[in-house]
């Protein structure tokens, strides 16, 4: 394992990656910063880049820009009291009560320094994980990965947040939205109505672009000029001296694992993860009354934690092809662009692939402390872009983006139609990252649904009789079942409290 | 119990109602003898829908729904309207006009949606960028963006 990380990391400072490492951690970081706009979008946004890298290149660069917009987000979260990205919203309640007390710079600087402690914490849980379930998932049959595939469609009713059966709804429509076009068991065209432009369905990508970027275009275009205004900021003296350092490092580490666990479960990610370490930061501090006065185990905690659900959400991607989180999904459809099908064979036949991602990993953690802090320099003159420029621009770049996934405009088209059913969505109260999930884990379950009963003779007894099924369909039936379990007990919580 | 949007209600009765007409064209597709088919799995979904249409149904239902509301902003709903109907009309131009000539009418006309009232900057900007990420994906990613029958 050594040897094969010392090679990713002489793959990963060759010029061009170190280049194309940075430029990503810094759109990352910038892009995470602007409110809302996200990690998934500057992935988006960069997708016809990839097209001309080099694989390792690539995916070092969308590394960059995954770690990069987790910590971006803290930024805008201290600095105006908005989130740059959901992740960031537990940094605010620390983090710009600090700002307020004329010390931007040092809430800016722990956030960073507790998004390295995050970062490297979970690009050691990664390296340490990630090569020993791609061995077990090596001896995964069909039957068991339709069973993770529901596992991972059950995480739908998980990641839907309050309402489970709007966020079902929209998992069973990007189910449905998934079975467009030629089907890949006998090749006849399904749900194509003659036209032969449908024949290709619904390309994953360009409903990703509609979705997530677009839908935002959309639902902006209705507020007008959004100018934010930023006071003027003592954006200075970043690093904790050793005393304070003491003080968040143990919260950090915590905050850290805490995120490392929950961004292995697909579907998850950092907006859950940063609450918890937060609350676990406040019982172990000896100073809790100074939380949400600006404690700074209050930023560090919450900002390990959400550095640490990268390296966690890598996990189920890298070595099962599930993703972990909106980021990760995003950046599954990227890796199909240059040809890099994640998976456990992904460890067998390109372990140097793998070795530059978890060496990127490593090295981004440091680029993203130097460039986090540049940036947070002039951060209150870049989050003064009005929206009115930087919306028509990020159209322009998703339909660029769009149209270079195939160079047809059928793509843009479907980018757009996508972009209206997003932006309705959002208005509804649907939450898109169902939807996601549902397109991506449609066609790899239903392949190997048939391709079980095929093996077995159509004996449906074949997911109940193989251990590693058994445990993903229970453990599906548990998360749905707990989530509205949770979701009841909400309710009634509620209805308590009215009463 | 807290009253429900009208929107719920008609969400979910077109659940149910695109559950059935997907159960009704997942019967027409190929049957085989082992495996599940092309039509097995819209079928599963055909299932869910309708269930899951069903289920917001009755909930709304159950809870009560406000009445429906027709107080839309309208100026809001002209900006979404034009910003959707620029994005359509500009896939159907870009092949004739080519990705040089059509994206700053594109960019311009989002800009002033988005209610910039700088016409020149709005030019200047739309113009600049255009030319920048023609350069870019032409020259450096090798990505050739539509050049349109207009300029050839």
């Amino acid at each position: 394992m050594l040897t094969h990380l010392l090679a990713g990391f002489a793959n990963v400072f060759q010029p061009l990656n170190f280049l194309y490492m940075t430029f990503g951690t810094v759109v990352g970081v910038v892009i995470g910063a602007l409110p809302g706009l996200s990690g998934s979008m500057g992935i988006i946004l960069l997708l016809p880049m990839v097209y001309a890298m080099e694989k390792s290149t690539a995916l070092v660069m969308l590394c960059g820009i995954f770690c990069g917009s987790m910590f971006g987000g803290s930024v805008s979260a201290i600095l105006l009291r908005t989130p740059g990205t959901p992740s960031a919203t537990a940094t605010l309640l620390d983090g710009y009560p600090l700002a307020q007390q004329g010390k931007a710079g040092k809430a800016i600087g722990t956030a960073a320094v507790g998004s390295v402690i995050g970062g490297l914490v979970s690009c050691a849980c990664l390296i340490l994980i990630a090569p020993q379930l791609a061995k077990v998932a090596l001896k995964f049959h069909s039957a068991d990965y339709f069973a993770l595939a529901l596992f991972g469609l059950s995480i739908m009713a998980s990641s839907a947040g309050k309402n489970v059966l709007k966020g079902l709804m929209a998992g069973a429509f990007g189910l449905l939205i998934s079975t467009v076009g030629t089907d890949p068991l006998v090749g006849s065209a399904r749900f194509t109505f003659g036209n032969p432009k449908l024949m290709i369905g619904f390309p994953q990508l360009a409903v990703l672009i509609g979705v997530f970027a677009l839908s935002e275009v959309f639902t902006q275009v209705q507020g007008g000029i959004h100018r934010v205004e930023v006071k003027e900021q003592n954006v200075t003296d970043f690093f904790p001296n050793s005393k304070e350092f003491r003080r968040i490092v143990l919260p950090a580490v915590v905050g850290a694992f805490i995120g490392v666990f929950i961004g292995i479960v697909p579907g998850t990610g950092g907006a859950i993860a940063v609450f918890i370490a937060y609350n676990v930061a406040q019982r172990m501090s000896r100073h809790p009354e100074e939380f949400g006065k600006g404690a700074l185990e209050g930023i560090a905690a919450p900002e390990a934690a959400n550095n640490g659900t990268t390296g966690g959400a890598l996990v189920p991607m890298l070595t099962l092809g599930i993703p972990g989180d909106t980021v990760t999904s995003v950046m599954l459809g990227a890796l199909t662009l240059i040809g890099v099908t994640p998976g456990p064979q992904l460890f067998v036949n390109s372990p140097d692939i793998i070795y530059a991602i978890f060496a990127g990993m490593i090295v981004i953690q440091f680029l993203m402390l130097i460039f986090g802090l540049l940036f947070a320099k002039v951060a209150p003159r870049v989050l003064q872009i009005p929206t009115d420029i930087l919306m028509p621009i990020i159209l322009m770049l998703c339909v660029v983006g769009a149209y270079s996934l195939a160079n047809q405009t059928y793509h843009v088209a479907v980018a757009i139609a996508f972009g209206v059913i997003g932006f309705f969505m959002k208005k509804y109260h649907f939450p898109g990252a169902p939807l996601v999930l549902g397109v991506i884990l449609g066609p790899i379950a239903e392949k190997n649904l048939d391709r079980a009963l095929q093996l077995s003779r159509n004996d449906w007894t074949i997911f109940f009789r193989r251990p590693i099924a058994l445990t993903f369909i229970i453990l599906s039936v548990v998360m749905v079942g707990i989530t509205f379990y949770n979701n009841a007990h909400e309710g009634k919580k509620k209805a308590g409290k009215k009463a | 119990m807290k009253k429900k949007p009208f929107s719920d209600l008609v969400i979910g009765i077109a659940f149910i109602v695109l559950g059935v007409c997907v159960l009704i064209l997942s019967s027409s597709l190929n049957k085989v003898k082992l495996g599940i088919g092309p039509g097995g799995f819209p079928t599963f979904i055909s299932v869910l829908l309708m269930l899951l249409g069903t289920v917001q149904t009755v909930s709304t239902l159950r809870a009560g729904f406000k009445a429906p509301a027709f107080t839309a902003d309208r100026r809001q709903t002209l900006l979404f309207l034009c910003a959707v109907g620029l994005s359509v009309l500009y896939v159907l131009v870009v092949p004739v006009a080519g990705f040089l000539l059509a994206t700053p009418v594109l960019v311009i006309g989002m800009m002033m949606l988005y209610g910039n009232r700088k016409y020149l900057l709005c030019a200047v900007i739309s113009i600049a960028v255009t030319v920048a990420v023609w350069a870019l994906f032409t020259k450096v990613f090798m990505i050739f963006l539509p050049a349109g029958r207009l300029l050839r």
